[in-house]
This record gives C-alpha cells, sequence and structure tokens, in this order.
C-alpha cells in the first residue's frame, strides 16, 4: 500500500536531547520559519522528553514548554504544530492542558511499547479535545507485532488519530519495520507511523520500507539531529522519495537551505554512529542514554561498555536515567584501570622554565621562575599498586592520607616534608611579584599541609588561609597553620564572591577530574579578584611518563594543552608552568 | 474513641476495600501482635480479595463503608485502601462516628504521615493520610537532607524525585491514577521540605521485575561533604528498615555535580502479598501498620 506521506519534523523535539534540550528561541523560530517555506507537515518542539520533562533526570531545559510552544506558534501556519507527552512526566492539568491553549495541533502521546495503559486516562481527556493525538508507542523492539497490535487496537478505540512506531533504539532493520508496519497496516483503520534512528545506519532504508509497507507519518530530523546517534535525516529521505517518484510536497532546495542553517548554528555537531550509540543499540538501549553513560563512567570511573551491557540485561527503558548511575556504582571498582605491569623505575630532574608574557595571549600575564622541592626525593617510584588501601586513596580523592603524602615514593609523595626555606623563597617572590601587603587576603587551594600558608605568615602576609580535600594533610599541619587551614573541596568555596585579594593553587590543578575543571575555575575566578595557577607539565620527552610520575594526576597535558583549556573556560589570570623531565634509570 | 475503652492492648481494625493493598494488609495485620482484623468490607463478596479475606478476617462485608459505620461500636481504627475519590466520602462520614482511620490511597486529604519524620503527629488527627509510594520512600531522606543542609548554612533550591516500579506490580488503578500519584506526591514533598519538586515515574517492564527504585536528586547553594550526607541520612534509612527490611541505600549521596546531590534507594517487600518486586507496595502498607501501633497507646 502506497498513498500519500506526511513528513514529520522532529528536530527540534528529539534533536534536544543533543543539545541539552537547550536550542536557543531565535532557532526555534527561524527554523519554524524555514519549515513553513519548505511545507513541512508538522513540526514538533519541545524538551527531549517531552512536556514537563525539563528535569535533572533527563535534562534540565533553559525554557519553559509555554515559551517554547509560543516562539513555534508565532511561526507556523500551515504547519503543524507539534508536542510529545509521556505520562509519568506530565500530567494533564499541569502541562497538557495548558500546552492546548497554547495553540498545540498535535500531541504525540508516548509510552514505553509494553505500558500503554499508563496513557488511557490522559487520552481519555485528550481526545475529546479539538487537538490531533498519535500514539508514540516507544522501544518498539521489545514487543512482538502481535503485542503492539493488541496496544494498538485499545488506543484505537480510545479515539487516537493515528499509532506510531518509535524504533528509540536504532534496533530494527527493514526486515523487521516491513514485518511490522504491514501487519498494523492491514489490522488498523489509524494512520500508522514510523520513527527511525540511526544506531545501525538503518534509519533512512527503514524509514522508506516504514512508507513502502503501509505508514503515512514518518518523523525525521534535519542534519538526523537527535539523541545519540541520531534520527532519519530529512533531506536524504525527502530526496531519496522524491527520486524514487514519491510526492513529499516538500521544496527540496528550500529544505537544503534549512540544512546549512542547520549545521551552521544549533546542529554543529552533528550525530553519529559510534561504539557507543551502536552497543546501545546491541543491547536495545534508547539512543539518548549516551551523555548520561559517558558521564556515569567517568563519575564512577567504569567502562561505559559494562554499563551498556548491564542497563541492556535489566531492560532499563526511556525516563530511567537514574538508573545509569545505579548501574555504574554497582559496578564500580570491578575493572582495573591501572596496570601493574611491574614497570622501570623512574626518576625525574626538574626543568625550570619560565614563559614570556608574549608568548601566553589570552591570560593576562604568565610568569616567572619556580622552584620545585622535590629534588631531595631520591627514590624512584614503580608501578606497583598492589596495595589496596593506596588504590582506595588513589581512588577517592578526598580520602588522600598517609600513603600518598607520607608513605614510601612507590605510593606517593614518599614523605610530603617541609622544606621551610624553599617555601619561604617561594613566598618572598610571590609577595613583590604581587605586591601582597600584610592586610592581603590570600587563600592556597590544595595547601596540603599548609607549608605555603605558614611561609606566607611568616614573611608578614597576616590574612592567609588555605584548604585542601585531604583531612590528612590538614590534621599532619603544623599548629601555627592548623586555625587557617580546613578540608573543603575546591569545587564549592565557603566565601563571598571576591572576598581573596590573591589565591593560588600551587600543583593542584592537574590532579583535578577533567570534567570538574570548570567548576573548579569558575569558584577560583569567584571568589578571587586575582589568582595564580602553577602547573607542572611534562618535558617533552617526558609525556609518557609523567602519569607516573605523578600519580594522581588527572590531567596530564602540555603546556600548549593548558593555555588553550584556560583560554576556553574562561581563566584570565596568572599561570605558570614547571616543566618535568622524567628519567628512566 | 470507638470501643469506649480508654486503654487496650490489641486494636480491633476494619480495612475497606479488596484489592492488593488489602490483601498485603490482612497479612500484615496476621502478623501484628497487637491488631485484630475485625472487618473487611469491599463491595463484592466475589471478588479475590474478599474470600480471601474470609480466613483473615472475623467478617467480611459487602456493603462496604455502611457496614464500617453499622459496627462501629467493634472498631478502633480504619484502614481506607478503596480510591482517591471514595475517601473523601468515605472520611465525612467515619469523622461523623468518630472512626479514625489510615488513608492508603492518594486523596492528599488528611495529615501526611511518613513515621521516619512525623509519626507522632499522628496521634492528633483522626486521618491520616500515607501520601504514595513514591512518598514514603522518599520523603524521610529528602526531609533530612534538607534539613542537613540547612543547619550546615546551606539553602536547598529544588528536590526531585525519580522512582521506578516494575510493570507487574502497578496495577490499572495506579496506571489510571498516575496523575494524581504525581501530584500528590510532589505537593507533599514541597510541604515537607519546603522547596519546589518534581516527581517522575517510570514503570518498568524487566522481567523478572525490578524492585521499586527511587532516586533523589537536590540541588543547593552552598557547600557539604559526601561523608556528612550520608551522616544525615543513616537514622532514618536504619528506622525504616526496622520496619520494612528491605529498604535499602543503593547509591550513597554523591555530588554529581558541585550543587546536586544524587541518591538511590531500592525497595523490597516483605513478600506477604505480592512477591518482593512490589516494594511500592509494602513500603505503604508496612508504615500504615507502623502508625497504628503508634497509635495504640491513644486507642
Amino acid at each position: 500500500m502506497r498513498g500519500f506521506v506526511k513528513l514529520h519534523d522532529s528536530t527540534l523535539r528529539d534533536g534536544n536531547h543533543a543539545a541539552g534540550h537547550s536550542i536557543p528561541l531565535s532557532y526555534i523560530q527561524l527554523h519554524c520559519d524555514f519549515a513553513e517555506k519548505c511545507g513541512i507537515h508538522s513540526v514538533e518542539v519541545g524538551h527531549g522528553n517531552g512536556l514537563g520533562a525539563s528535569s535533572l533526570q533527563v535534562g534540565l531545559s533553559p525554557y519553559s514548554d509555554e515559551e517554547i510552544i509560543s516562539t513555534a506558534r508565532s511561526a507556523l501556519n500551515n504547519t503543524k504544530l507539534a508536542v510529545h507527552v509521556i505520562p509519568g512526566f506530565a500530567t494533564y492539568d499541569s502541562d497538557v492542558s495548558p500546552a492546548i491553549d497554547y495553540g498545540v495541533d498535535i500531541f504525540r502521546v508516548g509510552t514505553h511499547c509494553t505500558e500503554a495503559s499508563i496513557s488511557y486516562s490522559l487520552l481519555d481527556k485528550l481526545c475529546s479535545q479539538r487537538v490531533e493525538v498519535v500514539s508514540a508507542l516507544m522501544m518498539s523492539h521489545m514487543s512482538t507485532k502481535e503485542e503492539l497490535l493488541s496496544a494498538s487496537l485499545i488506543l484505537q478505540d480510545k479515539g487516537v488519530n493515528g499509532i506510531s512506531i518509535y524504533d528509540s533504539a536504532g534496533c530494527l532493520d527493514q526486515d523487521d519495520v516491513k514485518d511490522i508496519i504491514s501487519y498494523l497496516a492491514d489490522n488498523l483503520d489509524v494512520q500508522i507511523g514510523f520513527h527511525g534512528h540511526n544506531n545501525l545506519g538503518l534509519a533512512i532504508a527503514n524509514s522508506f520500507q516504514s512508507y513502502i509497507s503501509g505508514a503515512s507519518l514518518i518523523d525525521a530530523s534535519i542534519c538526523g539531529f537527535g539523541a545519540g546517534a541520531g534520527n532519519t535525516q530529512l533531506e536524504t529521505l525527502a530526496s531519496y522519495m522524491e527520486k524514487k517518484g514519491i510526492d513529499t510536497g516538500l521544496d527540496i532546495c528550500e529544505l537544503f537551505y534549512m540544512s546549512d542553517f542547520a549545521s551552521s548554528t544549533y546542529c554543529s555537531i552533528k550525530p553519529a554512529t559510534d561504539p557507543i550509540t551502536i552497543a546501545c543499540s546491541l543491547n536495545g538501549l534508547f539512543s539518548g542514554f549516551k551523555k548520561h553513560i559517558l558521564k556515569a563512567s567517568k563519575v564512577y570511573d567504569v567502562d561505559p561498555f559494562l554499563i551498556i551491557r548491564d542497563l541492556g540485561s535489566k531492560k532499563i527503558v526511556a525516563g530511567q536515567e537514574d538508573q545509569i548511575y545505579v548501574s555504574a556504582k554497582s559496578l564500580a571498582g570491578s575493572n582495573e584501570k591501572i596496570n601493574s605491569d611491574g614497570g622501570k623505575p623512574l626518576s625525574f630532574q626538574l626543568i625550570n622554565n619560565v614563559f614570556p608574557y608574549s608568548q601566553v595571549k589570552n591570560i593576562d600575564k604568565v610568569l616567572f621562575e619556580r622552584r620545585r622541592f622535590y629534588s631531595e626525593c631520591s627514590t624512584c617510584r614503580d608501578y606497583d599498586f598492589d596495595s589496596n588501601l593506596l588504590k582506595f586513596e588513589i581512588n577517592n580523592i578526598s580520602e588522600r592520607g598517609f600513603h600518598y603524602y607520607d608513605g614510601s615514593r612507590e605510593t606517593g609523595y614518599g614523605g610530603y616534608n617541609p622544606f621551610p626555606e624553599k617555601w619561604n623563597d617561594l613566598a618572598r617572590l610571590v609577595i613583590s611579584e604581587f605586591n601582597l601587603g600584610v592586610s592581603s587576603k590570600i587563600l592556597d587551594i590544595g595547601c596540603a599541609k599548609g607549608f605555603f600558608v605558614e611561609a606566607l605568615i611568616n614573611n608578614g602576609i597576616k590574612d592567609a588561609w588555605g584548604t585542601d580535600i585531604s583531612k590528612y594533610a590538614i590534621e599532619s599541619a603544623s599548629l601555627n597553620v592548623r586555625q587557617r587551614l580546613f578540608v573543603q573541596s575546591g569545587l564549592r568555596l565557603p566565601f563571598p564572591d571576591k572576598y581573596f585579594d590573591f589565591l593560588f593553587s600551587l600543583d593542584t590543578l592537574q590532579e583535578i577530574p577533567f570534567n570538574d575543571l570548570p567548576f573548579f575555575l569558575k569558584e577560583i575566578k569567584r571568589v578571587s579578584n586575582k589568582s595564580l595557577l602553577l602547573i607542572p607539565v611534562p618535558s617533552p620527552s617526558s609525556i609518557d611518563s609523567f602519569k607516573s610520575w605523578s600519580i594522581m594526576s588527572e590531567c596530564s597535558f602540555t603546556k600548549e594543552d593548558w593555555l588553550v583549556i584556560l583560554k576556553d573556560l574562561g581563566y584570565n589570570s596568572y599561570v605558570s608552568f614547571t616543566e618535568i623531565e622524567i628519567l628512566v634509570n | 474513641m470507638g470501643g469506649g475503652q480508654t486503654m487496650q492492648s490489641r486494636i480491633k481494625a476494619a480495612i475497606l476495600g479488596s484489592g492488593h493493598i488489602s490483601r498485603d494488609l490482612y497479612r500484615k495485620i496476621d502478623r501484628s501482635e497487637f491488631i485484630d482484623l475485625e472487618l473487611v468490607a469491599s463491595r463484592n463478596l466475589k471478588s479475590e480479595g474478599s474470600i480471601e479475606a474470609l480466613s483473615f478476617s472475623r467478617s467480611v462485608s459487602d456493603k462496604g463503608i455502611e457496614d464500617v459505620i453499622r459496627y462501629r461500636e467493634e472498631i478502633d481504627l480504619v484502614f481506607d485502601c478503596t480510591s482517591a475519590k471514595a475517601h473523601i466520602d468515605n472520611y465525612s462520614l467515619l469523622s461523623a462516628n468518630q472512626l479514625r482511620v489510615i488513608d492508603l490511597t492518594p486523596s492528599g486529604i488528611g495529615i501526611g504521615i511518613i513515621p521516619a519524620v512525623n509519626i507522632a503527629e499522628a496521634k492528633e488527627h483522626d486521618n491520616i493520610n500515607l501520601i504514595s509510594c513514591g512518598g514514603q520512600s522518599s520523603i524521610p531522606i529528602l526531609y533530612h537532607l534538607c534539613k542537613y543542609l540547612r543547619e550546615s548554612g546551606c539553602i536547598p533550591d529544588y528536590v526531585e524525585v525519580s522512582s521506578a516500579i516494575s510493570s507487574k506490580s502497578a496495577g490499572m488503578a495506579t496506571r489510571y491514577n498516575i496523575d494524581n500519584y504525581i501530584i500528590q506526591t510532589s505537593n507533599s514533598i514541597s510541604k515537607f521540605c519546603k522547596v519546589r519538586s518534581k516527581v517522575i515515574l517510570n514503570i518498568n517492564p524487566g522481567d523478572p521485575p525490578i524492585k521499586m527504585e527511587t532516586s533523589i536528586s537536590v540541588l543547593f547553594s552552598g557547600l557539604v561533604s559526601e561523608h556528612d550526607l550520608l551522616q544525615a541520612i543513616s537514622k532514618p534509612i536504619e528506622y525504616i528498615q526496622r520496619y520494612l527490611p528491605g529498604y535499602r541505600l543503593l547509591v550513597e549521596p554523591r555530588l554529581l555535580e558541585p550543587h546536586r546531590i544524587f541518591c538511590s534507594i531500592s525497595v523490597a517487600g516483605h513478600g506477604h502479598h505480592l512477591p518482593a518486586y512490589a516494594g511500592n507496595l509494602d513500603i505503604i502498607t508496612s508504615a500504615a501498620i507502623q502508625v497504628a501501633h503508634e497509635l495504640r497507646a491513644e486507642l
């Protein structure tokens, strides 16, 4: 059966998964203008999970449903305006009913394919309104065609205008689509739709197959913009259908302009099939989980593929994003990231390096010579991570204790001892370089045992403070400064804005987890007027072995990398680098 | 109240309704040392729940609330397991007849009681509402997190509760009332924690069925340590575990982002009526028994 086709543009809704649910209103308006010109049947807008779904669970949207819908409404005339609704996220009274008032034409009511009954009470209310209602059976691969039909027959009786099969995990192929869609088309009176995802690169083929098999309502996105691997690409599908002599009613030329516009603005990051999205598909998981999987993998230090396998075995459905973190937590510690390969003993020497101001274009100023004190540590470290306690300390930054500071050189500093003359030198240097006075308010983030704070005080600064995440380090500080130090993560400093005249972060930045860097720098910027970051970097010959020198290094970048990163993150005060050369014995 | 005795060692109870919640209550009351089941009053003597009631209750009726009122002299406490709508009418009759009721529907009228937070208040009210399964599982944690945050000079700005229950444990009533569940739970959270809230419910079709799981997020301003957060919620968790051992912290409080606390709980039931995965049933029936025991001295 081949008849008319309505192409439904889900860019601004499903694409919002990829855009962090924050496609700007101005782009929504321009996109809708384009959609009108192209003659697109309907445009779906809103948060990736639909009305009322702006949440920590899935992602917060900076715009209210009302703002998004009204923006699109004002730009659309012939093209219909659609939204997505998932019962359990949205309620009729607080989300759906207002959306009717804002002028929505089509409601896509989505449920997991086996759980359509949670939409019955919503449909009872919605189908009596003067709007078009299409039931979306999401994650359709988790049902048989017979189950899909029996769910659809009830929905048809409830009065919906159409039923759409969502391949949310992108794991159907043309044979599956043909089987399901033709079976539904033979047995239902309402329009049949298909919503394809591209995890296996089959979205276009599947969508075309759905049309051949009797679907008349086909979802697609400009540039394929969508969750995870992306959706059926609208301009490709429309072009291919036209080539096959099917009238899509679209102005293909305008569609290309629309595509150009989109790819240069809100879909600048093109969706792609990558190992994560392919693995999601093979495990039957919603493509939109990708971002959360990567984040959970980072937070709990677990291989993302282990998470995907675990979630797949639990049949996690779209909307259960929290379970990704639960799964990562349960898997944490099950995979060893650190190889104990018996490695080579290393020793190191330091090269003091000064970068002239001119080399650092976008950062205020880079300065001065840094003296390091490690040369007294003569023992070498090898890769021996047998100690479980050490592993615990390494993996739990706030638990860094004896092993890290005062254990053997194999497990940390090998004795983090005071070298007062060195610290005093450094203190005198910064006092003169930055014109610090007796009453300057100064903070040292990552102060460890407070040696630098002590040196500042010994050199006449009254108002010097220190914070460190390690309780052990602070408890080991000398009594002279203990009351000026406290245990605190640098991600949240308990001080008012611009409280400190000067802030130091010595040898700390490379130990901040990369994902936390923006927050760390933001806090530095917030609480201080000026700041200095001292960052150790590997010399060109030591890039590979640097990680073993700095046992806790989360970020082992070269100085060039650091400058780019700092600039990107908007840091605009002082920075200095110490180049470290590591010699293999 | 009812029975005319001021102090008695056992409570004489009636149950309204004969659905899953009622059937689980039969078994819990049967195990209780302090409660006798005098009457199960539903609308249909042929329902599975009514037939089963014959072996748990002294009498079984199909006259619903009318029979509860008729036998009010024999009854100290009523468990209402009907529906939110029916409870509103039931309550006006019960209250006119000086009968105290524990309401297991999401009606939202009556005082909301969370045993780990405000069980002492139950004594002062004759209509005690148990909110919802999501409320019973999340509010103890949220209340103590928010309290701790405020005591440490932080400000909780927003809380979010996302629960997943197994498809098998979600009956048609739950499905039809999903909006009610969301609105009542959210209102109660905001009332207990004095903060804006959002509630999400997912139904998971996995087989074998998943246990009820509830994830909690709190956005706040200020700073806290994860360790202190864990301490702040360990007491309420221990409290709940005393009457529902399957209530378990799955992910201890974690700062997923600098100003976002995340933690997760799983709730397994006793497996009295429905299997253990239906923690969503047990968390509310177990709370009902807990409250009834609390009221015992009063009755």
